[in-house]
C-alpha cells in the first residue's frame, strides 16, 4: 500500500467534512459572506492539495516507493503507543485522584516500566519534580490544582 | 503571599475534620472558587476580585478567582450548574447569561439552575461618535442617518445588549445602519478613533475617550431616567422613543438549590462589602454604576428581564429553534 | 517639555528603589513563564495584579510590564532546548533553534536570541520614546480592509516557510485556517465545528496546538528510536555565539527589529505574526534558504528580534491612546484604571511620570533580562547533558501542566495530546506544522476583517484596492508570489528539493 496515497485519501475525507460542515453553517453572498464562507474555501484546498498528492504518487518517483513500512522501520513504535495511553490515563484519572498523585504516578510508570530506570530514580526524581512544580503553581502563581474525589492534594 | 499560604493550610486542615459534618453552621470553612465569566483585566473581572477580596476578610476563608471567559460565559454558566450547591463555588456574570443566552444558543445549563445572590452595577450603553462629527447631537444625527442610510456602526459583539440598543433606536426612528461587529469593546474604539466606522455602541471602554474629549455620547441607552454622571445627555424617551432594553446587570450567582441559610450569609457578607466605600470608589475609578439589588428584587428583575428578550428574540426571529 | 527633559525624568522615577525592585521581580517572574511552556504572561499577569494594589501605580505597571516582555525572553530558551514553544511567539524559535541545539550549538542559539532580544527590545523603546505620535496615527489607518490586506502578505510569507513541499504546505495551512476558525462566529455569534462542546466556543487555544505539535510530538518522534538514549545533544561546542554567527545574525536582527516594530504596534497585530514575518522574511532574503528548518542562525536571529521589538511596540497604542492592543494590555489598561487612571490620549501629558517613567523602566528590564539571561546559558545547556530517559517525562510533565493551568481546562489536555499523535503522523509523512500554525493565527483576523470590509462597502471588493495602505500590502503580497513562481526561483526551489532528497 502507498503510504502517501492513503495519506492523501484521509486528507481528502477531511477536506469534505469540512466543505460539507460549511455548506451546512451557510455561505451567505458574495457582499455579505457567511459562516462558512471562508472555512468551504480552506475545505476545498484541502480536497484540491489532496488530489494533487494523490496526482504526484504516480508522477514522481519518490512518492510512488512510500511505504508505509519505510517510516516505522527499525523502531520502537510501541513505546509512542504506550506513551499516548500512559498519557491518556494521566488525563482521564487526574480528575479523579489529583493533580499531585497522578502526576507522580505518570511519572514513575514511565520512568520504572517504560524507560528501566531504577527505583531510586524513578521514585525520588518524580516526587521532587512533581512537588516543586506544584508548590510553583499553587503558591506563587496562585493556580488551583485539580484536587480529586478523595479531596487529597 | 505568606498569609495566604498560611490562611490556606489552616483551612484545608480545618477543611479535611469538617469534611464529614460539612454543616450550614459552621459555613464556610474552605476555599469558596469564585469564577468569573469574563477574561481577566476587564472591570467585571477587576469588580469581582475585589468582591472576593473583601468576602476573605469578612468569611475568614480564601475566595479563589477563576477566569472562565469562554463562549460569552457558556462555559462558566455550565461549569457554575453541575458544582455543588453547598456555597463554596460562585459565579460572576452578566444578567444576560440567564436571561438572554439560554434562549439564543444552546447551552449546558437552564436558567433554573442558578441561586441568584446580589447585582452591584450594570452594563452602560451609549450611542457614541467621534468629537469631530458633523453632528453634534442627537436630533442632527437622526437627521443625517435618515438622508445617509447604511451608516456603519461598531459594536463589541452580535446581540449585545448595546448593539441590541442601538437596533432598538433604529426601529423606533426608522434607520437602518449597517453593524460592524467586533471581537470585544476596545476593537471599536480604535475603529472609531480611526474613522472607519461612523459610530459606535459604547460599552464603557469608551468612556475614558469621552472625557478626553475624544468621542462624545449622543444618547444614553437602557435607562428610564437621566444617568446621574451626565445629566446633559438624552435618553431614549427624550427623542421620543420607547425605552430600549433593559441594561444588564453584574451579578454573582450560585447553583440552585443552596440551603437558605448559607445563601443568607452570602448575601450578607457580599452586601457589606460592595457597600464599602473602597469599593465604591472602585466602581467610579472603572466609570461603573452602583445598582444594588438584593436576591429578591434581582429575582424579579431577571424575570422581567427574560420577558423582555424573549419578546425581542421571537419577533427578530433569533429564537433557538 | 522636551524629549531630553523626559527621559531624564523617566529615568529618575525608574531608578527608585522600589521601581528597580519590582521591575526585577516582574522580569524574573515572566522568564519563569516564559520558560514554562503553557502558562503565558497574560494568566501570570491577571494572578498578580492583586498585589499590585499596595503600590504605586508606576511600580505596579513597571512589574506587570516586566512580566510581559519577560516572558519573550524566556519562552525562546524552551523551544532552543526541547523544541517546545514557551511562548506562542517562540515556536518559529523552535523551528531552528532546537536544531541548532541538536547539533550541539544550543549555547550559541541562547546567546543570540538574548542579544537579539535585547538589541530589538532597546532600539524598539527608543523608537516608543521618539516616534510614538505619528506611528500612532498611521496604525489608527488600518481598517478592517487593511488587516485583511496584511493577513493575506502573511500567508503568502507563509509560502516561503515551506521546506519541501509546496503542496503539503498549503494543505497544511487550509488546515490550519480551518483549525482556527473552531469556535464562535464573532459576526453571526453562533458556534462553529465545536461539536457542541462549550469548552470549544472560543476555539483551540495556540498553547496546546502548539505544545502538541511540536513538543508531544517531538517526544514520541524520539522515544521510538532507541532505548535508551544516552543524551540528547553529542557534544557542546561552546557557550557563546562566535563571529561567524554574529555576522549572520546582524541583518537578520535589524530586519528583524523593524518588522516586530511595525507589526507589534498595529492593534491585533502581535508577537506571533511578526516573529513568522521574520521568518519567512530572512528565509527569502537568505543566500543559503535551504539551511533554514536545519539550524539556521538568521531563523533564530530574526525572529527573536522581531518578538521583543513587538512586545515592546504594542505598548504605544496602549499608553498614547489608552487603546489596548492584546489582552495582555488589556490587562495593563484594568490595572491603570484600577490605580485610578485614566488612560486615553491624555495620558502622556497627564501623568508624564507614569509614562516616561515606565518607558525607561523598561529599559533598565531588559538590561536586567539580559544579565539574567547570559549567565543561565550554562546551566541550560548542562540541563540538556541530562539522559533523555529522565528528561523527556520531565518534559511532558511540566507541558502537561502548563497547558492545563491556562484555561483550568482538562479539554486542553486531550487536545495536546490529541495534536501531539496528528503531529507525529503529519512529520513522519513530511507534513510540516508551521504553515498550519501561522494559518491558524491568521485565519480568524482575515476572516473578520474581511467580513467587517465588505459590510462597510456593501459588499464591493474594490475597498481593498482603493485605500492606499490595503493596496500597497496587496501589490507587495503579489510580487512576493509572482517572485515565487519566476523560472529564476523555481530552478533553486528544484535544486533545494533535490539536495533534499539526496541528503535522504
Amino acid at each position: 500500500m502507498n503510504a502517501e496515497r492513503v495519506v492523501s485519501v484521509l486528507w481528502l475525507i477531511v477536506g469534505g467534512a469540512v466543505m460539507h460542515t460549511s455548506y451546512g453553517l451557510g455561505l451567505g453572498s458574495g457582499g455579505e459572506p457567511g459562516s462558512g464562507f471562508l472555512p468551504i474555501i480552506a475545505g476545498g484546498f484541502i480536497c484540491a492539495m489532496a488530489i494533487v498528492i494523490y496526482l504526484q504518487t504516480y508522477t514522481n518517483k519518490e512518492m510512488a516507493k512510500s511505504r508505509f513500512s519505510d517510516h516505522w522501520r527499525g523502531t520502537h513504535w510501541s513505546r509512542a503507543i504506550i506513551l499516548v495511553l500512559l498519557t491518556l490515563a494521566f488525563v482521564w484519572l487526574i480528575e479523579i485522584l489529583g493533580y499531585f498523585v497522578t502526576s507522580i504516578l505518570l511519572l514513575v510508570v514511565i520512568m520504572k516500566f517504560l524507560e528501566k530506570l531504577d527505583w531510586f530514580k524513578s521514585i525520588v526524581i518524580p516526587i521532587i519534580t512533581v512537588a516543586l512544580t506544584y508548590l510553583l503553581f499553587t503558591s506563587m502563581l496562585d493556580t488551583n490544582m485539580p484536587r480529586g474525589v478523595i479531596g487529597l492534594w | 503571599m505568606k498569609v495566604k499560604m498560611v490562611l490556606t493550610a489552616l483551612a484545608m486542615a480545618v477543611g479535611l475534620t469538617a469534611t464529614g459534618t460539612a454543616m450550614a453552621q459552621k459555613y464556610p470553612t474552605k476555599t469558596i472558587t469564585m469564577y468569573v465569566a469574563f477574561s481577566a483585566g476587564g472591570t467585571t473581572d477587576l469588580t469581582a476580585r475585589a468582591i472576593a477580596q473583601g468576602m476573605e476578610k469578612i468569611l475568614g476563608v480564601p475566595v479563589a478567582v477563576e477566569n472562565k471567559g469562554g463562549g460569552g460565559g457558556t462555559v462558566s454558566g455550565a461549569l457554575l450548574a453541575a458544582a455543588k450547591p453547598d456555597g463554596y463555588t460562585l459565579l460572576v456574570a452578566s444578567t444576560g447569561l440567564l436571561s438572554m443566552r439560554p434562549m439564543m444558543m444552546k447551552v449546558a445549563f437552564k436558567p433554573s439552575g442558578f441561586t441568584p445572590l446580589i447585582q452591584y452595577s450594570e452594563y452602560v450603553g451609549s450611542l457614541t461618535v467621534r468629537k469631530d462629527a458633523p453632528y453634534d447631537t442627537i436630533e442632527k444625527f437622526v437627521e443625517h442617518a435618515k438622508k445617509n442610510p447604511g451608516m456603519t456602526y461598531a459594536s463589541s459583539g452580535v446581540n449585545t445588549q448595546q448593539q441590541i440598543g442601538v437596533e432598538t433606536v433604529a426601529k423606533c426612528k426608522g434607520l437602518s445602519f449597517k453593524h460592524v461587529p467586533q471581537k470585544g469593546g476596545s476593537n471599536s474604539n480604535t475603529q472609531l478613533m480611526g474613522g472607519h466606522i461612523d459610530f459606535i455602541a459604547g460599552s464603557g471602554s469608551h468612556l475614558p475617550f469621552v472625557e478626553q474629549g475624544e468621542f462624545r455620547e449622543l444618547l444614553v441607552l437602557h435607562r428610564d431616567t437621566p444617568d446621574p454622571t451626565k445629566p446633559n445627555v438624552p435618553i431614549m424617551k427624550d427623542i421620543g422613543c420607547p425605552p430600549s432594553n433593559p441594561a444588564l446587570g453584574m451579578i454573582v450567582v450560585a447553583p440552585a438549590g443552596l440551603p437558605a441559610d448559607v445563601a443568607k450569609k452570602l448575601e450578607q457578607t457580599m452586601t457589606t462589602v460592595v457597600q464599602q466605600a473602597s469599593f465604591q470608589e472602585l466602581l467610579k475609578r472603572f466609570n461603573l454604576p452602583y445598582d444594588f439589588k438584593d436576591s429578591a428584587q434581582l429575582k424579579q428583575s431577571l424575570a422581567k428581564e427574560t420577558e423582555w428578550y424573549k419578546q425581542y428574540l421571537t419577533e427578530n426571529n433569533l429564537l433557538l429553534k | 517639555m522636551d524629549l531630553v527633559d523626559n527621559i531624564t525624568l523617566g529615568f529618575s522615577v525608574a531608578f527608585q528603589w522600589q521601581n528597580l525592585f519590582f521591575c526585577f521581580v516582574g522580569v524574573l517572574i515572566g522568564t519563569l513563564i516564559g520558560v514554562l511552556p503553557g502558562l503565558g504572561p497574560v494568566g501570570a499577569m491577571a494572578i498578580l495584579l492583586p498585589i499590585t494594589y499596595g503600590i504605586s501605580p508606576v511600580t505596579a505597571i513597571v512589574m506587570l510590564a516586566g512580566i510581559y516582555y519577560g516572558a519573550q525572553y524566556g519562552g525562546s530558551t524552551t523551544s532552543i532546548l526541547v523544541g517546545i514553544p514557551g511562548e506562542s511567539s517562540s515556536v518559529v524559535t523552535a523551528l531552528d533553534g532546537h536544531q541548532m541545539a541538536l547539533q550541539g550549538r544550543a549555547g550559541p542559539a541562547l546567546g543570540i536570541a538574548a542579544f537579539s532580544s535585547f538589541i530589538a527590545g532597546t532600539v524598539a523603546i527608543v523608537g516608543l520614546m521618539i516616534m510614538s505620535g505619528p506611528l500612532v496615527i498611521f496604525a489608527l489607518k488600518f481598517g478592517p480592509a487593511e488587516y485583511f490586506s496584511l493577513m493575506v502578505l502573511g500567508l503568502i510569507i507563509l509560502t516561503y516557510l515551506a521546506q519541501k513541499s509546496m503542496v503539503k504546505a498549503l494543505l497544511m495551512a487550509s488546515f490550519g485556517v480551518v483549525l482556527g476558525l473552531i469556535g464562535l462566529d464573532s459576526i453571526t455569534g453562533m458556534p462553529r465545528f465545536t461539536a457542541d462542546l462549550p469548552e470549544l466556543l472560543d476555539g483551540i487555544g495556540i498553547a496546546p496546538l502548539a505544545m502538541g505539535l511540536f513538543g508531544v510530538s517531538e517526544i514520541l518522534l524520539n522515544i521510538e528510536r532507541q532505548i535508551k538514549r544516552s543524551v540528547v545533544v553529542k557534544r557542546v561546542k561552546n557557550l557563546l555565539p562566535n563571529l561567524q554567527d554574529w555576522k549572520d545574525s546582524a541583518a537578520p536582527m535589524a530586519r528583524g527589529t523593524a518588522i516586530g516594530y511595525l507589526v507589534g504596534i498595529l492593534p491585533g497585530g502581535g508577537t506571533v505574526l511578526s516573529s513568522f514575518l521574520s521568518y519567512g522574511v530572512e528565509k527569502r532574503l537568505s543566500k543559503e534558504p535551504e539551511k533554514f528548518g536545519k539550524g539556521a542562525i538568521a531563523g533564530v536571529a530574526g525572529p527573536e528580534a522581531s518578538n521583543n521589538a513587538a512586545a515592546q511596540a504594542g505598548f504605544i497604542p496602549l499608553l498614547s491612546l489608552g487603546i489596548p492592543a492584546s489582552a495582555v494590555m488589556g490587562i495593563l489598561l484594568g490595572a491603570l484604571m484600577i490605580h485610578g487612571i485614566q488612560p486615553g490620549p491624555l495620558l502622556m501629558r497627564n501623568e508624564p511620570e507614569l509614562f516616561w517613567g515606565v518607558i525607561a523602566s523598561m529599559y533598565i528590564g531588559n538590561i536586567m533580562l539580559l544579565v539574567l539571561n547570559l549567565p543561565m546559558i550554562g546551566l541550560w545547556v548542562r540541563l540538556l547533558m541530562v539522559p533523555y530517559s529522565v528528561l523527556f517525562p520531565i518534559i511532558l510533565f511540566v507541558a502537561l501542566t502548563g497547558a492545563f493551568v491556562i484555561n483550568g481546562s482538562i479539554l486542553d489536555l486531550y487536545l495536546m495530546l490529541g495534536f501531539g499523535v496528528l503531529g507525529y503522523f503529519m512529520r513522519k509523512f513530511d507534513y510540516e506544522p508551521a504553515p498550519l500554525i501561522l494559518a491558524f493565527v491568521l485565519a480568524p483576523i482575515l476572516e473578520i476583517s474581511l467580513r467587517q470590509s465588505l459590510i462597510i462597502s456593501g459588499g464591493d471588493i474594490s475597498i481593498f484596492f482603493v485605500r492606499p495602505i490595503s493596496l500597497t500590502l496587496l501589490v507587495i503580497s503579489a510580487l512576493l508570489l509572482l517572485s515565487a513562481l519566476i523560472p529564476s526561483i523555481r530552478s533553486k526551489r528544484e535544486k533545494i528539493v533535490a539536495q533534499a532528497e539526496e541528503d535522504v
